[in-house]
């Protein structure tokens, strides 16, 4: 920032050389040292004075001293050993300070030393006695009697071993016997399923065909839309074949368009046209024939017949040209609705004048 | 100041006594009443004395911290104040008789006063610091927490204005040049 030259501008000097000084007031100074020292000075005490950062017309951030974070990191370390020490339920100090205080003292375990061998025990194998023998004491024998082990591996030792103890203890225990049985225990009681159910049931599972087995299957497991099909479709086929097998007349099912509209025209049909939904509806009493699905040796027909495009079992509202005519006016609904809100908007707008925005003047220092 | 922090109050006094004038005209100028003056310079010092055992030397030492202490509380009153103060500042009565010239005279000063309240504050406190109180530059950019080009610009600027709200309130140049 460049400083601009201050003109002279003696008629502006002598303008504000007429405004005359302010005269204190006589008992001021004592009323002020009056009322101030009367108020506690704000002193803080306590060991752990919060301390202000230097940055002036910032964030008040205090800094607190290290001595909190020691405090905390010690406490965090000490509940970490703990944690690890008493993780098998129990609690007990000598464990916990056990290691801590071996790592400070330059001798090696009392046990390892003294180490007594009673010679009238009788002798185990060496194999045995290595086996059972501390990791300390066996580094310890090795190295005697100038031997020393270092802090950490002493610790590490010690660390070991106790686990050893925990594993060992933990296998010892009696294992509590479970007081609810397992599920997969109580199905046959849930189900109430006695020997003499299970075995009738197996026979007759035994006496069923392959082919009525799968279709079993099927019926119970069907979940697919296309198996869910063909089983309707196979179990309507069978009814209608028990009906002609009985010499009923079958009546006409309620067909599905997929089976109304033909998937090969040169297939001979029928000259008259295939009932729609809607015809059979009306005419119940007049059954027409099983059409046959084998078409070898069969004699040429005679031309298909014409069939509607429209699929019958929809209503008249849902043809295809009836459908898009009601999109056409729907989107067309859409779009003048839209044009009107704009033209509300825009009545708005120009209607009413909006006040105008206050003009902030930029911050001069 | 080691005295005052330890809690002596006859240097307190001592202390109170050196300042108290220059905080009590700067915020008599900012705030144009006397009795508000009062409040800050009270609480300038009721400040130090509380604040005393945490006070440490910086800058400009003591003299600038109460001056920008004194000026914080005026803004503080100022901002406050605008939003409730009428349109047109109340005239402080005169009841001395005068002759013409100092009648006047007299006149000019009510309206300077006045139009140093319409000026912006930071404006209006740079002019009060450097020409009535006659700091330095230096001493009135510490004072202000600003450096001494950026002061120097802002009393430009405050000049400028001033002279503009003169010429408004109808104090012409040749008025003042007729008077002296």
């Amino acid at each position: 920032m460049t400083a601009e030259q201050q003109p002279i501008d003696r008629a502006l000097d002598a303008a504000l050389a007429k405004s005359r000084n302010p005269a204190v007031p006589a008992d001021l100074v004592s009323r002020v040292t009056a009322e101030a020292t009367a108020q506690p000075q704000r002193r803080i005490g306590g060991m752990f004075q919060a301390r202000r950062t230097r940055r002036p017309a910032r964030k008040r951030r205090a800094r607190r001293p290290i001595v909190f974070g020691t405090i905390g990191g010690g406490l965090l370390a000490a509940s970490a050993v703990a944690a690890a020490l008493v993780s098998d339920g129990t609690f007990e100090l000598a464990r916990i300070t056990k290691p801590v205080v071996e790592l400070f003292v330059p001798e090696a375990p009392r046990e390892t030393v003294r180490a007594p061998v009673a010679p009238a025990a009788p002798q185990r194998p060496a194999t045995d006695i290595e086996r059972d023998t501390p990791m300390a004491e066996r580094v310890g024998a090795a190295q005697r009697p100038g031997w020393r082990l270092r802090q950490v591996r002493r610790a590490m030792i010690v660390r070991q071993r106790l686990e050893r103890l925990r594993q060992a203890r933990a296998e010892e225990a009696p294992v509590p016997e479970r007081l609810v049985p397992r599920r997969a225990a109580r199905i046959p009681e849930i189900r109430m399923a006695t020997p003499e159910q299970r075995a009738r049931v197996r026979a007759r599972i035994e006496s069923l065909t392959p082919e009525q087995r799968q279709r079993l299957r099927e019926r119970r497991a069907a979940t697919l839309p296309a198996v869910r099909d063909r089983v309707a479709e196979r179990r309507r086929d069978h009814v209608s074949d028990r009906l002609r097998d009985r010499g009923v007349d079958v009546p006409v099912p309620v067909q599905r368009p997929s089976t109304v509209v033909p998937d090969a025209l040169d297939r001979p049909v029928a000259t008259r046209p295939l009932p729609t939904a809607s015809t059979a509806s009306e005419s119940p009493a007049e059954p027409t024939t099983r059409r046959s699905m084998i078409i070898e040796n069969a004699p040429p027909g005679p031309e298909p017949a014409p069939v509607d495009q429209v699929r019958p079992n929809l209503p008249a509202a849902d043809t295809p040209a009836a459908t898009s005519a009601r999109r056409a006016a729907l989107q067309q609904r859409i779009r003048a609705a839209r044009a009107a809100e704009r033209a509300r908007a825009a009545q708005r707008r120009n209607g009413v004048q909006r006040p105008a925005r206050p003009r902030v003047p930029p911050r001069r220092r | 100041m080691a005295r005052v922090r330890d809690g002596d109050a006859v240097a307190f006094g001592t202390v109170v006594e050196r300042h108290t004038p220059l905080i009590y005209r700067v915020a008599c100028r900012l705030l144009g009443d006397g009795h508000e003056a009062e409040d800050v310079v009270q609480e300038t010092f009721t400040r130090l004395w509380k604040n005393a055992p945490q006070w440490h030397p910086s800058g400009g030492g003591l003299g600038a911290w109460l001056r920008r202490v004194g000026m914080n509380l005026c803004f503080d009153r100022l901002r406050k104040s605008k939003r409730i103060a009428p349109e047109e500042p109340p005239e402080t009565p005169d009841d001395e008789p005068a002759a013409d010239e100092t009648m006047v005279s007299d006149e000019i000063g009510k309206t300077v006063d006045k139009c140093l309240r319409e000026l912006p504050e930071r404006q209006a406190a740079a002019l009060v610091l450097s020409y009535y109180e006659g700091l330095s530059n230096s001493e009135s950019a510490q004072t202000m927490e600003m450096n001494v080009k950026a002061l120097e610009s802002l009393l430009v600027r405050a000049r400028r204005k001033m002279r503009e709200l003169l010429e408004r309130e109808g104090v012409l140049a040749a008025d003042v040049e007729h008077l002296t």
